[in-house]
């Protein structure tokens, strides 16, 4: 019986994806607690440095740092890691 | 400022991605990206960066109710979709219709006041309307005619307060004559007794404005316009306005 091919099925996709997410999952735990955090919230939350710095309780001098060095590790990271 | 350096283009274009680039900031920053090329494929290579972020999250269906509340925010023409059993009250109150409404309530309101004979309905009110009214006697003195009209009317109705004789072949014509002392001109045909309406060429303002006397003569034949009475008059009595 034959079944229509789909590729994105095929286990070779199937494990690429699975690396993938694992490797950006292991470039966002390099990341340090509050860098994550705050691009967390940014990304998954919506939210701009001023609500980030309010959420965290934190100046926003410093929100503005963590999510500017949480975003240059993160692309040095999956560059790294042949992502992006 | 320049924004395509290199340097800077980067620090803009993931900020912009992460969307924390925000206020004037986020609008410059889209007008450079409505020109320069360099700067929308710094935003896309972020924006495939950060997707991979994406999929770390669990794939959640929203409730029925937020769902909506996204939409009525994002498409205004998914406000028109019923929120309640009322809804559609609001669709029908809107500015215009209610406009339209008062405008046609005033309508009405000036009608009534004004012209309550376009509809057929008369200002109920202790005083008489405005009439043109006969009382014709014959010779005797004896009244036996009441003829009356409304000022703007058309018809006339005529009361016989007694029979007239009227001989078989014959009519008892009406007429009217006018004050200034010219040629009576014929209005209609009474009944010999009993109540009756005649149909008027004109409105009675048109017709009795100038006649100070109607009368009644016995002719072989009702009149038409131009006649003239054949005879004496059988009755007579003044026309008054009444008001």
């Amino acid at each position: 019986m034959a079944v229509a091919a789909d590729v994105a099925q095929q286990p070779q996709a199937l494990l690429e994806r699975s690396l993938e997410k694992l490797r950006i999952a292991g470039c966002m735990g390099e990341l340090g607690a509050p860098q994550r955090q705050a691009l967390a919230l940014a990304f998954y939350r919506g939210m701009v440095h001023t609500e980030i710095a309010e959420a965290l309780g934190a100046p926003l001098g410093t929100v503005k740092a963590w999510v500017r060095r949480g975003l240059d590790k993160l692309k040095v990271c999956l560059e790294a890691a042949g992502i992006a | 400022m320049n924004y395509l350096s290199p340097e800077r283009l980067e620090r803009l274009a993931r900020e912009y991605a992460l969307g924390t680039l925000a206020g004037p900031a986020r609008r410059r920053f889209e007008r450079v990206l409505r020109k320069a090329p360099a700067a929308v494929r710094a935003v896309g290579a972020w924006q495939e960066r950060l997707s991979g972020l994406a999929g770390a999250v669990p794939s959640m269906r929203p409730s029925e109710s937020v769902w909506r509340r996204l939409e009525e925010r994002l498409f205004v023409s998914a406000r028109a979709v019923p929120r309640g059993p009322f809804q559609w009250l609001w669709g029908v109150l809107s500015v215009r219709a209610l406009v339209g409404a008062l405008a046609g309530v005033l309508l009405c309101v000036a009608l009534l006041r004004f012209q309550p004979g376009l509809i057929g309905l008369e200002t109920e009110s202790d005083v008489l309307p405005q009439s043109y009214v006969g009382l014709l006697t014959d010779v005797e003195g004896k009244p036996t005619v009441l003829a009356s009209s409304k000022r703007h009317g058309r018809l006339m109705t005529v009361k016989l307060l007694q029979p007239v004789a009227i001989p078989a072949g014959s009519v008892a014509q009406l007429w009217a004559l006018p004050k200034d002392g010219s040629a009576a001109f014929p209005v209609g045909v009474v009944p010999g007794s009993g109540t009756g309406t005649v149909a008027l060429a004109d409105t009675s303002e048109a017709l009795f404005f100038n006649v100070s006397r109607l009368a009644v003569s016995i002719e072989a034949a009702p009149a038409k316009a131009g006649d003239k009475p054949s005879g004496d008059f059988v009755l007579s009595g003044h026309c008054v306005k009444l008001w």
